[in-house]
């Protein structure tokens, strides 16, 4: 479970002070499917990015299973992360010199999973999503869909508790976003894993459980 | 796949960079091999050379070392101190119509019946025969010499405007001392104009071994006007020259290598800027900051080792060139040195990588991940 208290964070540029969330009080329960929605800048990311233990608040607390990750070092986090959550972002962050099943492992290279293991686990997430073809392309040599499901198999190979997945059908085409999103779903639905999806999409927003509208740094409904 | 294949992976992804870098850190790895291996196949030799030719005990004029000018006329009181087995004299001839150091300019008049019974255990005849007594034009030739010139037994060659037939190729293990023709003593005094009773050095054998120093301290007490070293004493003086060569040629090559270590650190921090975004990836997925950290230092590490491995190559080659140009230098390269360069490449590649490892592990990933 993750308890948001009166989260914010500021950002400074230069002189200015970016309030970015301002007071954000939030609980999601396990296996919950959550779409976090509101206009550019309006700090969706920045939340997103808080509940994924990638960033520290200014103010506020953050508990994820019980864990207030504003009190705990950096050390904890990447724990945190490399354990518990998987990350899906807008533009896929593949890394181009390696091809699909390397982009796949590479959270579990700094961990003691063995390498056979590893591959195996890898492969069978490859034809999870529909990839048993592309194992060997590099991401240049897959088309966007290909790439975004790359790296959904990446965010599954440590098995995490929660998908945080930040415009996740923002670079693909509508059919494409479908599957991309139905995937995640199913995920959510025979794994139960948490599926927090930040979009524009209203569609997307109307299939979940809950949706959560900011604005300016605040939550509106 | 794990930490090596990624940093291999990406070493091979900017190829013309890579090999730049490269080529800048095996540069001064191979100023330091060819060096460092010149300067120590010149010690080796100037070391070997002193307990073979120069026999136990070498005597020379009080004073001089490489204008000395005795009278043969010493050898009897020499031979008379207590101690003294083998007295032998040595003329040293350079004709420099040759050119200086080139093969063949280099020649020893020594006494045919003396030089046997002081030289017979330290020399191979190769072929032929040791120069005798009568053989006022017959000449040894050095076996590097002889390779160098091409020559055989039976062969004329002239020498210092004289013609003289060589009787015997001669190997004493030594480049130096293989380099030269050995003559008859009396005819080395005549062909460069010097007195009949000359000599440059006068070489001693000790009765007993281990009386070295002892034997050359009574010589110079009991004989006026000379000056008796033994090996060790020499070779001691020797070696503290030779010594700071050595350092002096480490000395230049590190700081060539430095500046391939300056180029690694450049090299990587421009490949850390460039991959910001692939290291956000790398933090968001779980890698901690000392696993970001020691990925780059692998990397450096690796590019330590290769510029490391191709510098010793293009040193071994390096060796060989001055080798060829400059007879009388022979590059030694010892299994130490090796490893004394493979050390200093990677400590390079890994001190360069340290700060841009620094700045990796030290980013922060939202931040990184916002890099296009």
């Amino acid at each position: 479970m993750i308890r948001i208290e009166n989260l914010s964070k500021y950002y400074t540029m230069g002189t200015v002070t970016v309030k970015a969330l301002k007071g954000i009080n939030l609980i999601i329960k396990d296996g919950e499917y959550l779409a976090i929605m509101g206009p550019s800048g309006s700090g969706k990311s920045t939340l997103l990015n808080l509940l994924g233990a990638l960033d520290k608040p200014t103010a506020g607390t953050v508990y994820f299973d019980g864990i207030n990750l504003a009190r705990v070092d950096e050390s904890v986090l990447y724990q945190l992360r490399r354990k518990k959550v998987g990350f899906v972002f807008q533009s896929f962050n593949l890394i181009p010199t390696l091809n699909a099943i390397e982009n796949v492992l590479i959270p579990l290279v700094p961990t003691s999973v063995s390498k056979i293991e590893g591959y195996k686990r890898a492969k069978e997430l490859l034809m999870t999503v529909g990839l048993e073809k592309r194992i060997l392309h590099k991401p240049s040599e897959m088309s966007g869909g290909e790439q975004q499901r790359v790296a959904v198999a990446r965010a599954l190979i440590n098995n995490p508790k929660i998908i945080l997945a930040d415009e996740p059908t923002g670079n693909v085409d509508t059919k494409t976003g479908g599957e991309i999103m139905n995937l995640l779903k199913n995920l959510n639905i025979n794994m139960g894993t948490t599926l927090i999806v930040v979009t524009h999409d209203p569609e997307i927003g109307n299939s979940t459980e809950r949706t959560v509208q900011l604005r300016d740094g605040t939550i509106v409904e | 796949m794990d930490m090596l294949e990624i940093v291999l992976n990406n070493v091979l992804r900017r190829k013309a960079r890579t090999f730049l870098t490269l080529l800048g850190i095996s540069l001064g790895v191979a100023a330091i091999v060819a060096l460092v291996s010149l300067s120590l196949g010149l010690e080796a030799n100037a070391l070997d050379i002193m307990g073979k030719v120069t026999g136990d005990i070498t005597i020379m004029q009080e004073g001089q070392m490489f204008m000395s000018s005795l009278s043969e006329n010493v050898m009897g009181d020499i031979q008379r101190v207590n101690g003294v087995k083998l007295v032998a004299p040595t003329v040293l001839l350079t004709d420099l119509s040759k050119g200086f150091n080139n093969p063949g300019a280099e020649a020893r008049g020594v006494n045919p019946d003396l030089e046997e019974l002081f030289s017979s255990s330290s020399w191979d005849i190769i072929d032929g025969r040791p120069i005798r007594s009568g053989d006022t034009h017959g000449a040894m030739a050095g076996s590097v010499l002889a390779d160098q010139l091409n020559l055989k037994v039976g062969q004329s060659i002239e020498y210092m405007g004289e013609k003289f037939r060589i009787v015997g190729i001669l190997s004493f293990g030594n480049t130096l001392l293989d380099q030269a023709y050995y003559i008859h003593i009396n005819t080395a005094r005549e062909i460069s104009g010097r007195s009949y009773d000359h000599v440059n050095m006068i070489r001693v054998k000790v009765s007993k071994p281990g009386t070295e120093e002892e034997v050359a301290k009574r010589i110079n007490l009991t004989v006026p006007g000379v000056e008796a070293r033994s090996s060790a004493a020499m070779s001691e003086q020797v070696s503290e020259f030779l010594a700071i060569i050595e350092k002096v040629t480490w000395a230049i090559s590190a700081v060539a290598a430095i500046v391939g270590g300056v180029g690694i650190a450049n090299t990587m921090l421009m490949s850390v800027i460039e991959r910001t975004k692939e290291i956000g990836v790398f933090k968001a997925v779980g890698w901690s900051n000392s696993d970001v950290m020691k990925i780059i230092l692998i990397e450096g590490l690796i590019l330590g080792l290769l510029g490391g491995i191709l510098g010793i190559g293009l040193g071994y080659v390096a060796m060989f060139l001055v080798k060829d140009l400059v007879p009388g230098f022979a590059g030694k390269i010892t299994l130490v040195l090796i490893v004394e360069a493979l050390t200093f490449a990677i400590s390079l590649g890994v001190i360069g990588g340290i700060y841009p490892a620094y700045r990796a592990a030290h980013l922060n990933p939202v931040t990184a991940l916002k890099m296009e």
